[in-house]
């Protein structure tokens, strides 16, 4: 077994990750001092979606494909249909479009709100939950819950309820708002703009490791726009492709030891950062001026590398989405319809949205009849696992000298920069440390 | 006898099997409590769920658990007392669900000042609209009991 701390084996396990989405678990072995394996296995069991959506008809991707995810289930269906317009060959323009990014807004707003001040604020803090920091930080908390519930709203209003919404379809949506029930989001929207800007400057005020990683960013960027629903998917390391392109340039793999399979980039199986610092660094000049200027405020450049400090980069997010939305309120004008009819169309449609964690990839081949004939998911949890372990099998060799505690409560944390989201990923944690 | 102030929360997924006994269970209320107490039916998002109890004096959570406990047993808490088993959360997303919501309140001083949970050990959580046969047994049990605590009987309409 392990000696204190100064050589031979240690054993450090976690057999259930808290604070994450799903089931998973991490296993780091240390031999004399140096880490010789780090595993972030995924036992969550697989849920073989695209295989059941195969046979089903094309209408049908966004419903059963939200169900992939409590948390994120408005991205699966943006991906979703967009994919199948993409096959169909048609475009959803104007006031859907406006209002599928609206919805959208709600969805990161709702999230990233959760995991800053729910999941990520207590690492951060010294405490082992939200409960507890609540206790201390009250006030913290409830700009949170606030914060969550306007995201929360939004949902409701354009998907019918906030987990699992019903009203995003196939061009468009089963109902589209009044103009009235948008402007009686604005004055929660307004406050809500308060309570972000806040939030931008608190994570500021959290205390970060020095971790500055020199990663491949993969995202979104769109001509004008800070990416939700299109775009073209780029990396700072001169890729710039379009959707269509993405299984040239990226392969799912099997790993024995995760029930979610990891995605590399091609060539040379190398590992890549999708989400909000992905995000961020690729697309800093589409952000308003003023947004840009509160990242500054908080300590960001136009590009951040530490994982650590991606909680305020969450919180740039959640300002964006909560102005972009105050925009599209601001600028409706009610669509005539609500959808525009799509006829299937055999052939293969490809779609990326930016779900909160990142670039979420679906591929769907259809029939004349619109059934589906094949289907492949990519949720960007999958993009990361192999990104999270370089992260750990870089920053725990920098804590070598603490106690298996303490090492165990850093790795979790620098988990949970990613904001894992284990059920996507299997369409995660439990830590393990052996050290010898 | 009407209780303005109270509110009957069933929370749960209607086409989760047993998972829908809460809302099943809000519904049957409301259709036999008049208009005198409030009864909705919630998927248990802690934030909405917070803000919907939020200056009610009296609140009744019905939901169904996974404990490892025999399907249809019922458990009840006083809240306003005691915290819920950590175990009652197997289903919620982010491992942040009703006893987080519960103690985050309780934490930031919005616990209604009486509040109690009630509930049943489900059978099966699969997809689906019924509930298993110890959950149907159950139901008729927790409607009384919750009628008999708000005092509600003889307002029962025919």
């Amino acid at each position: 077994m392990s000696d204190k701390h100064g050589g031979g084996t240690r054993t450090i396990k976690v057999d259930y990750l808290a604070r994450v989405e799903g089931e998973g678990a991490m296993y780091l072995k240390i031999r004399d001092n140096v880490l010789e394996d780090v595993k972030l296995k995924i036992f969550e069991p697989p849920r073989f979606f695209e295989g059941l959506l195969r046979g089903r008809d094309f209408r049908e991707a966004p419903d059963i494909t939200s169900r992939i995810c409590g948390i994120c289930p408005v991205a699966y269906q943006m991906s979703a249909v967009h994919a199948m317009e993409n096959a169909c060959g048609v475009r959803v323009e104007g006031a859907l479009r406006e209002l599928r990014r609206l919805f959208y807004c709600g969805e990161w707003i709702s999230s990233h709100t959760l995991h800053v001040y729910m999941l990520h604020a207590p690492d951060f803090l010294g405490y082992p939950s939200a409960v507890e920091m609540a206790k201390d930080h009250p006030e913290a908390v409830k700009r949170g819950l606030a914060l969550k519930k306007t995201g929360n709203d939004i949902m409701n209003l354009m998907g019918g309820r906030e987990i699992h919404p019903v009203n995003a379809r196939v061009g468009g949506f089963y109902r589209a708002p009044a103009r009235s029930e948008l402007s009686g989001l604005r004055e929660k929207l307004l406050h809500a703009r308060d309570l972000a800007l806040e939030t931008v400057k608190w994570t500021a005020t959290l205390d970060f490791p020095e971790f500055e990683q020199n990663y491949t960013f993969v995202a979104l960027r769109h001509g004008d726009e800070y990416p939700m629903n299109e775009g073209r998917i780029v990396s700072n390391m001169g890729l710039d492709i379009d959707m269509s392109d993405y299984d040239n340039h990226f392969e799912e793999q099997h790993v024995d030891y995760s029930n979610a399979l990891h995605c590399v980039m091609k060539p040379g199986n190398k590992s890549y950062h999708v989400g909000p610092m992905a995000r961020y660094a690729l697309n800093f000049d589409r952000l308003l001026s003023d947004i840009q200027d509160v990242a500054r405020s908080a300590g960001l450049g136009p590009v951040c590398t530490n994982p650590f400090k991606s909680i305020i980069v969450r919180a740039v997010e959640v300002l964006y989405a909560v102005t972009e939305a105050l925009r599209v309120i601001d600028n409706y004008s009610p669509p005539d319809t609500s959808f525009i009819t799509v006829e299937p169309k055999a052939g293969t449609g490809y779609a990326a949205t930016e779900a909160p964690r990142g670039l979420l990839y679906h591929r769907y081949t259809i029939d004349d009849d619109g059934i589906i004939k094949d289907a492949n998911i990519v949720p960007p949890t999958s993009q990361n696992q192999k990104m999270i372990e370089d992260d750990l099998r870089r920053f725990v060799p920098t804590c070598m000298d603490k106690s298996d505690d303490e090492i165990q409560y850093v790795s979790e944390q620098a988990i949970r920069n990613y904001d894992p989201c284990i059920s996507c990923a299997t369409h995660f944690l439990k830590l393990e440390i052996d050290r010898r | 006898m009407t209780q303005a102030n109270t509110l009957v929360i069933g929370i749960g997924n209607r086409y989760r099997g047993d998972d829908a006994f809460g809302c099943i269970v809000a519904s049957e209320l409301a259709n036999m409590m008049l208009s005198s107490v409030n009864c909705i039916e919630h998927d248990g998002e802690p934030a909405a769920l917070m803000d919907c109890w939020q200056g009610v004096e009296k609140v009744v959570l019905i939901d169904a658990v996974s404990s490892g406990a025999k399907a249809g047993k019922i458990f009840r808490f006083n809240l306003a007392q005691q915290s819920l088993p950590e175990e009652f959360n197997l289903y919620s997303t982010h491992a942040f669900g009703v006893p987080q919501a519960v103690e985050l309140a309780r934490a930031l001083h919005k616990l209604p000042p009486q509040i109690s949970f009630i509930g049943v050990e489900g059978d099966c959580f699969d997809a689906g609209e019924e509930l298993s046969p110890a959950l149907t047994k159950a139901k008729d049990a927790v409607i009384t009991e919750i009628l008999d605590s708000l005092e509600l009987k003889e307002n029962i309409r025919a």
